[in-house]
């Protein structure tokens, strides 16, 4: 009899970002538990990997307590633990309107920190117990180049102060359970994507952007230095990465994967 | 701006804003401050119909004013955090709001945040407490490049944790390599120049006036 694979949660794992680290982690021998608003997107991510390595997906909202409580201890009794967490769930209409900071107000401003920063608070506490009593449990929290360097994802694009508090805020929070948890034997790590693809938005339609943005303005191409944008099978690898046991002694970082636009 | 300017300062009762009103009262700055544990938008209102204000201070409230004590995270709740978050983010971010609208009208300002370091390194058992100063420091960042060109600075500073000062790995306390401070009378004087005229070029930046103790 082979021991069971490690079971991992992945909360946004419909989207781009979340999908492809669920199948990054799949491939590293992983199985994992979707959550997903899109009951759909959800579905055909979950049949795509198949029932063996994807035994369980629920549709929820992750700024519904409630319902990310019971989804995680739902997995995690019925699977006898759970190893490991991974929170990608965000943007869309929770980024808030295209409009000055000065122009919103505290519904706005809730909506973001509720969906990029407290969300992933109770995801966290929720899993937490089970992760402490796997005895290398990992975290994964997906932040943003916009909680590193202030706007996303560079300098010239505005209309991000309350997003790039909240993902800021997720840096630090995570740090603060890696120090707290690290007795424990649970990592906890960050990755911050710059401009990436996402479901809205496949790279084809980031690059056009680019091209009528440069037209627009000259020398304001928000391209990485490599030369592209960021596809979701970057983040895939970056955050399977950081969730296996070859990232085994780093815990509280997180991860730049920009393409380097931080450099410059 | 220089002495004899109208500010704003927001923020709980407390040693801190009463060394930071101390100091600035001292260089002729004139303070009308706001408390952020009571309703403000209607004070703030007053104040900004009452004539030209030149200067924000933001000072966020430390842990004893939010009811937080330094507990194991999963002993906390989601209520514990968003108590936090209500006064040491929306409540910051309301006066902010009023203000800035206020500045961008009159093309001129500058704005402070006062937070703590734990916002640069994450706290064990100040979880949602770090997550707000590390927001808002963040949030000066971007919100600089957006009002630069409305005339309006804004700028932060960083002061350490009293309420709950580092510790090394056995538990005591690690005194700032530059020895104690004064607290308000410190983070007063850099709060000072940062909306000073000798700042004017200065945006989106941090300060870090904890005695060095941020780098260790």
């Amino acid at each position: 009899m082979t021991a069971q694979r490690p079971l991992a949660l992945v909360t946004g794992g419909a989207g781009a970002i979340g999908s492809a680290i669920a199948a990054a982690l799949v491939r590293d021998g992983w199985r994992v538990a979707l959550a997903d608003r899109e009951a759909k997107a959800l579905e055909a991510v979950a049949q795509k990997l198949g029932a063996i390595n994807a035994p369980y997906h629920e549709a929820l909202d992750v700024c519904d307590e409630e319902s990310v409580r019971s989804f995680v201890s739902r997995v995690a009794d019925d699977n006898r633990g759970l190893q490991g967490l991974a929170t990608a769930a965000g943007g869309g209409p929770a980024f808030g309107p295209r409009a000055l900071f000065w122009e919103t107000g505290l519904d706005d401003w809730r909506l973001n920190v509720e969906t990029h920063l407290v969300s992933v608070m109770v995801t966290c506490h929720a899993a937490l117990p089970h992760l402490i009593k796997a005895g290398d449990g990992v975290i994964l929290n997906l932040a943003s180049g916009a909680g590193l360097r202030g706007g996303p994802p560079m300098s010239r694009q505005k209309y991000g102060e309350i997003y790039s508090l909240a993902k800021a805020g997720l840096i630090a929070f995570t740090q603060s359970i890696a120090l707290e948890f690290a007795p424990r034997g649970v990592r906890a790590n960050c990755i911050a994507p710059g401009r990436a693809e996402n479901g809205r938005r496949p790279v084809a339609d980031l690059t056009r952007m680019a091209v009528d943005e440069e037209r627009r303005e000259p020398g304001s191409s928000r391209m990485s230095p490599l030369g592209r944008f960021g596809r979701a099978d970057d983040m895939g690898e970056a955050a399977a990465f950081l969730m296996s046991t070859r990232a085994g002694y780093i815990t509280g970082s997180c991860v730049d994967v920009s393409g380097g636009v931080r450099l410059h | 701006m220089a002495g004899g300017s109208r500010l704003i300062i927001a923020g709980c009762a407390g040693s801190l804003t009463d060394g930071v009103i101390e100091a600035l009262e001292a260089r002729n700055y004139t303070c009308e401050f706001v408390d952020l544990a009571c309703e403000t938008p209607s004070v703030i209102d007053a104040i900004l119909s009452s004539g030209r204000v030149d200067g924000l201070v933001n000072l966020l409230a430390p842990p004893s004013n939010l009811g937080v004590s330094q507990t194991d995270f999963l002993s906390q709740c989601s209520r514990d955090w968003r108590r936090v978050l209500d006064i040491d983010v929306y409540g910051i971010l309301d006066v902010t709001r009023a203000v800035l609208a206020h500045m961008c009208l009159h093309r001129s300002g500058s704005i402070v945040s006062v937070t703590s370091n734990v916002g640069l390194r994450g706290v064990p058992g100040l979880n949602a407490y770090s997550a707000a100063h590390a927001g808002i420091q963040m949030f000066t960042q971007s919100m600089a490049q957006d009002c630069a060109e409305h005339g309006v600075r804004i700028n932060c500073i960083i002061a350490g944790e009293h309420e709950f000062p580092a510790r090394d790995a056995a538990g005591n306390y690690r005194e700032p390599p530059l020895g104690p401070g004064k607290y308000g009378p410190d983070v007063g004087a850099a709060a000072a120049f940062l909306l000073s005229g000798e700042a004017s070029h200065i945006t989106g930046s941090c300060i870090d006036v904890s005695g060095g103790w941020s780098l260790s």
